[in-house]
Parts: structure tokens; sequence; C-alpha cells
């Protein structure tokens, strides 16, 4: 059961939803305290972060077969972030993710694979400047709790991944920035949890 | 004798003149361009930023390395043929240099600290520097402002000062000749 409620918050992970979820149901969820983050590394010295501010994600539960879960994020890439607003102006740019002309990025999951104890691949698509590729994303459900109202459970995941930014298009300045892009999502997911009483 | 002024600077002393007054030069030369370059030409940028941190991290530990012997050792009788009202000013201007030379590399690694955007400061690429403080927007956009300020009047001192020697030197006093070779 446990893996279970772990597949059901596999989807909010990518969502950071505020919104509990319900097996059997779609939900549009609002991003309120997920956090999609990504990391690039210089000459191998030191890494810069960033995060997107604005996402929305729509999961769809099937809780008799939860690897049917699918999960979709709509990325605002306008709404990218960092600690320094000029780098952040400068990935808004052309060269970078050109929200001028792209203002979504996208990842759609074909395919939720249990990998171990609270362990999850996600596949799917990312569409990023116009580009699609495939993505693997691994998540792994970090903590859970009552979360003080009945019925309900807090579930915390985090997921990672890692893709070249050259595979869609964005190949500016390859001898500071990295190719990779690592990513690390921080969801926080409200499970319904009364069915689970079993 | 030991309480006596030396007869004229030493090796070390006139050494450590010329290499801190190149650096200051050379680190202020390039701190435009590195501050002026777009973000497109970040790898220029970031390697411009860690030149001149380390070479002001240099003046700063010349400095130190500088005062130490100018205690012990102290400092030659000014020339005979300066006339004292302007040996008290060059006194005074060089207390000047020897504290903007301290102050403005430690306003530049305060700079550096609070900077927004988080680079770490490498000593000649590769020996990290800790910053003891962190990202802090508001200090940062003051510290620029007077580290800035304070590196030109540093400058422009150091321009005065040199103008000076070269005029005594040119009025044939052996102020400069003692500072760039020993004293025999
Ligand atoms: C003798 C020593 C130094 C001199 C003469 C000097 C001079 C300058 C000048 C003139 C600027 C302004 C450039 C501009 O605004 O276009 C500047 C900026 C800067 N300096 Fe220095 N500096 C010295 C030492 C240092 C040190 C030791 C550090 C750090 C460890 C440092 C870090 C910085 C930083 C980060 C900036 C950029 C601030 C910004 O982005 O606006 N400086 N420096
Ligand atoms: C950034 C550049 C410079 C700085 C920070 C600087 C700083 C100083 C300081 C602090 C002293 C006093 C030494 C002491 O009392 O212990 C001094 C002495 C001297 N400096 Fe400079 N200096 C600079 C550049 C120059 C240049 C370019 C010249 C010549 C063209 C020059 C010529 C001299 C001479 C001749 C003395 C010896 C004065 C005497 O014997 O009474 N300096 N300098």
């Amino acid at each position: 059961m446990r893996r279970a409620v772990a597949m059901l918050g596999l989807l909010a992970l990518l969502l950071g939803g505020g919104v509990p979820a319900r097996a059997g149901e779609t939900y549009d969820i609002d991003q309120t305290y997920g956090d999609i983050g990504f990391k690039v590394h210089h000459l191998g010295l030191f890494s810069s972060a960033g995060t997107f501010r604005r996402f929305t994600g729509r999961i769809t539960i099937d809780q008799t077969h939860p690897e049917n879960t699918r999960v979709a994020v709509v990325i605002r890439t306008a709404s990218v972030a960092m600690d320094w607003e000029n780098a952040a102006s400068m990935l808004r740019s052309a060269p970078y993710f050109d929200v001028a002309r792209y203002p979504d990025a996208r990842f759609t999951s074909t395919r939720v694979i249990p990998r171990g104890p609270d362990r999850y691949d996600v596949e799917g698509l990312l569409e990023l400047r116009g580009v699609t590729h495939s993505l693997v994303l691994h998540a792994a459900l970090v903590g859970q709790r009552p979360s003080g109202v009945a019925g309900q459970e807090i579930a915390d995941f985090v997921v990672t991944g890692r893709l070249r930014r050259s595979m869609f298009g964005m190949t500016a300045d390859p001898a500071f920035i990295s190719d990779a892009v690592d990513l690390r999502i921080d969801a926080r997911l409200r499970l319904y949890v009364a069915a689970r009483a079993g | 004798m030991l309480a006596e002024a030396p007869a004229g600077w030493s090796r070390a002393q006139r050494r450590l003149h010329w290499w801190s007054a190149g650096l200051i030069l050379g680190g202020f030369a390039i701190a435009w361009p590195m501050v002026a370059l777009p973000l497109d030409q970040l790898l220029a940028k970031f390697l411009l930023y860690q030149a001149h941190k380390t070479i002001g991290l240099t003046v700063l530990a010349l400095l130190l390395w500088r005062g130490a012997l100018r205690l012990r050792r102290g400092r030659p009788a000014w020339d005979a043929g300066l006339p004292p009202g302007q040996a008290r000013l060059a006194g005074a201007v060089h207390l000047a240099l020897y504290a903007l030379m301290l102050v403005v590399p430690v306003l530049g690694y305060f700079t550096a600290a609070t900077a927004p955007a988080q680079v770490p400061t490498l000593f000649l690429l590769v020996i990290p520097v800790p910053h003891a403080v962190g990202a802090d927007p508001a200090a940062f956009g003051v510290l620029r402002v007077v580290h800035r300020a304070l590196a030109i009047l540093l400058v422009a001192l150091a321009a005065g000062h040199a103008a000076m020697a070269v005029h005594h030197h040119r009025k044939g006093l052996p102020i400069l000749a003692r500072m760039w070779r020993a004293t025999p």
C-alpha cells in the first residue's frame, strides 16, 4: 500500500501539488509548494542553480494500475529565476529559453516504472524550445507523515534527472556553461488516505 | 645606530613598492572591461574577475608584508632637497596610499562575497578563498560603489604621487633613484 501511495505521490511530485489527490481522477494542479530546480556546472570549478516559479500539472491516477499513472507538466519558461536577475534575463533571451518564441516547456510521462521501494523511473517526453526528446526522471519518496488533518497524509518527493541542453538547440556558451543540466524537483503532495485503512 | 633611520630603502622594500604599484595598476585596468563585458562572454568575464580578485588579494598580502617591514625598519630620512612642507604632504599621501591599499582590497573582497551572482573567489583560479559573508544585494549595492570610488582615489593619488616623484627626479633630487636602486 505504501507503494501505491508513493505512486500517487509520483504524480504530485512534478506538480508540487497542494491539492489532495484521489485515485481514479484527473487533477489540475497549480504549483504551491513545489520547486523545479536546475543546475549547470562551470569549468568543473563551481555551479549555478535556478528554478521555475510557475508551472502547472495534470495528473491522472489509476488506483488499480498505478503504473498507468500519467503526469503532464507545463512550465512557463519566462518564470525562470536565479539569485542574480541578470542571469535569469539572460536565460530568457533567444540563445537560451527564448521565452518570446517558446513560452512553455512540457513534460509528458509515457511510462512509470517501479525501481525499488519508494523509487520510480518516470519516462516521458520533454518539449523545450520546440524540440521534443525523451527524458527519464528518477523519483523517490523521501518522507511521508500525517498532515494533521484526519484522512490526509503529506508525502515529499525528490525527483532528479539530467538532460543535455544542446539536444534542445540550446548551444550558447559551451565553454563556460556545461551541456549537462541537472534537474531536481522537490514536491509535496497531500494524499487522501482513507482508502488505506486496510 | 639602530634607532637611526636607514640610509636607503631595502631591496625588499623597493621590490614590494614596484610590484604593488604594477599590480594595482593592472588590477585597476582590467576592472573596467571585466564589469562591462556582456554575459554572452561569460568565460572571459569569469577569467577577468578571477584575475582581478587574485591581483587584489596579492596586493593585500604584499601590503601586509610591506607594512611589517616598514614598522620594523622604518624609512630613510626625507631627501634634504625636499622643502619641509612638501615632505609633510608626501608623508600624508604615503599614509593615505597605505590605508587605501588596505581598504580597497578588503572592500573588494566583501563586494565579491555579497554579490548576488555567487561566483567563488579562486586565487590563481585554483585556490578557493572562502567568503565570510553571503549574498546581500543591498550591501553589494553600497560596497561596489565605495570599492570603485576608493579604487579611483587610490589610483588618482598614486598618479599625483608618481608625478611628484618624476618632477623631483627632473629637478635632480635622488628620490626616485633611491627607490629604484640600492643606496650606496
Ligand atoms: C588594489 C586592489 C583593487 C583595485 C584597484 C580594484 C579596483 C576595482 C575597480 C576600479 C572596480 C570597478 C569596475 C567597474 O565598476 O567598472 C572594481 C570592481 C570589483 N572589484 Fe576590485 N579592485 C581591487 C581589489 C579587489 C579585490 C581584492 C576583490 C575581491 C577579492 C575585488 C573584487 C571586485 C569585484 C567583485 C568588482 C565588481 C563589482 C561589480 O560587479 O560592480 N577587487 N575593482
Ligand atoms: C599604485 C601605485 C603606487 C603606490 C600605491 C605607491 C605607494 C607608495 C608609498 C606608500 C610610499 C611610501 C613608502 C613608505 O613610506 O614606506 C611610496 C614611496 C615612493 N614612491 Fe610610490 N607608489 C605608487 C607608484 C609610484 C610610482 C609610479 C612612482 C614613480 C614614478 C613612485 C615613486 C615613489 C618614490 C620615489 C617613493 C620614495 C619616496 C621617498 O623616498 O621619500 N611610486 N610609494
